[in-house]
């Protein structure tokens, strides 16, 4: 995947899940954090998504918040959190 | 006289992180999933309480991009907004819980403007938003017992003063001073009016307590505690008691000695208008009880008329801008301190106090003195 399109879909990602960082910053943050870091917010994100697993409308806020615990608990951005899902931790 | 102003910077100092506002919604959040959580009194279903947050969170960036502009409709809302964003706008991240609590209202009114959410479902949604963050404030009852972390020596503290007023809802100060202390924005242990079986709004035909079983366990979510994002509805809340009780004592006298007022009265009695058929039937019953007025639970009187010196503690200048405005307009203090925590509140703070000369500590200094 080119790094445009890349950068496209993390920006959609931002929108679904409200949040304010930009897709390199988020992208940026996401390089800085450890590997075990990554698998650890993986796992996190996977399990969010699989409780979520209902119509879009009614997922989208509840994920929001799920999604926004995680991030505050470990310090990171929402967006960083998506971004370890979509890059399964690695 | 002396005279000591407290905010919740005192319960942070001496009950830790725990009072933070992210701590608040965290906490929140998890408490809506636990199976304790009074269904009965918040919602039926917590997820609903939860789903909302994230719908208002959602908001955050359509807001700072300038989307929400044609919905402040009041010259508060837009400033309040403004603030919002000038606030919120230089943060690179954010999240769930670092969206101040009381912020959340602010995201909520605008909301409901946009998506056309009216009374009475717009206000008994805010009441339970306002009663899940309530919950959370509380926090089992621990919020009650920071004062057991108070050092001995900080009694001295507060027995320097005359008189103590607060803009927290727990008793922490009351307990540890055995002082009187002036609740500005209501107090857990204090009764809403609606909750208040003995209250004016509660004689009349449509009693909102008849409908209603209060459940004593949860005593602190019945309480006029107030929680707004704005100086404005804050100060809107704390006077209108009083306001009502001034133009019922007008009404009732003019019903007594003006014909033509006591005829108007008698044919609002059915009128299509709810509020104008409420207002006669509340003449009736004041003319019938003089006595009975609306509580007025805030010590607002009270506090305009502070004088000599007064010491700020723990108070941050946002959010609460009409304390500091009151504060601004009282001619009778002479000298006021404000303890800061952080030293760009200075200039906040100069701006809000502009009429008084200010001495400004920083808050650190003070604690290490009753360590």
């Amino acid at each position: 995947m080119g790094i445009d399109k890349k950068i496209e879909i993390i920006n959609a990602l931002g929108i679904v899940i409200g949040s304010v960082m930009d897709a390199t910053e988020a992208m940026t943050e996401y390089s800085s954090l450890t590997l075990p870091k990554k698998k650890y917010l993986y796992g996190e994100a996977h399990r969010i998504l699989r409780r979520n697993n209902k119509p879009f409308n009614e997922a989208q806020p509840m994920m929001v918040v799920d999604i926004g615990v995680c991030a505050a608990e470990n310090g990171v951005d929402p967006l960083t959190i998506m971004l370890a899902n979509l890059n399964k931790g690695k | 006289m002396k005279t000591l102003l407290f905010g919740n910077g005192i319960n942070i100092e001496f009950g830790g992180a725990d009072n933070l506002s992210k701590s608040i919604i965290l906490r929140a959040i998890k408490g809506a999933k636990e199976a304790d959580f009074p269904v009965d009194i918040i919602v039926d279903d917590p997820s609903l309480i939860v789903s909302l947050l994230g719908h208002l969170f959602l908001q955050v960036r359509e807001i700072l991009n300038g989307g929400y502009d044609s919905y402040a409709y009041t010259t508060d809302l837009k400033g309040c907004l403004d603030d919002f964003k000038r606030r919120y706008s230089i943060r690179k991240s954010l999240n769930v819980a670092t969206i101040g609590f009381e912020d959340y209202y602010l995201l909520y009114d605008l909301m409901c403007y946009k998506y056309k959410i009216k009374n009475p479902e717009k206000y008994h949604i805010r009441e339970a938003l306002k009663c899940f963050f309530l919950y959370s404030i509380f926090n089992n009852g621990r919020v009650n017992q920071i004062y057991k972390s108070y050092p001995a020596k900080l009694a001295d503290f507060f027995n320097a003063f005359d008189e103590l007023y607060t803009t927290n809802y727990d008793v922490n100060v009351e307990t540890f001073s055995r002082k009187k202390v002036n609740y500005l924005h209501g107090a857990f242990h204090i009764k809403a009016d609606v909750y208040d079986p003995d209250s004016m709004r509660n004689k009349m035909s449509d009693s909102p307590i008849k409908d209603c079983i209060i459940d004593e366990k949860y005593y602190y979510l019945y309480s006029n505690a107030l929680t707004t994002y704005s100086g404005y509805s804050k100060m809107f809340s704390i006077k209108q008691h009083g306001d009502a009780n001034s133009a019922m004592d007008k009404m009732a006298k003019a019903y007594q000695e003006n014909e033509t007022i006591k005829e108007a009265v008698n044919v609002w009695e059915k009128d299509a208008n709810e509020i104008v058929r409420k207002m006669a039937e509340g003449i009736k019953l004041k003319l019938g009880d003089s006595n009975l007025e609306f509580k007025e639970t805030y010590p607002i009187k009270e506090f305009t008329a502070i004088s000599d010196e007064l010491s700020i503690v723990g108070l941050s200048p946002n959010n609460d801008t009409h304390i500091f405005n009151m504060i601004n307009d009282n001619g009778l203090l002479k000298s006021i301190v404000y303890y800061f925590y952080d030293s760009e509140e200075i200039d906040a703070v100069s701006q809000l106090l502009n009429s008084h000369k200010l001495d400004f500590v920083n808050v650190t200094e003070l604690w290490n003195r009753y360590r």
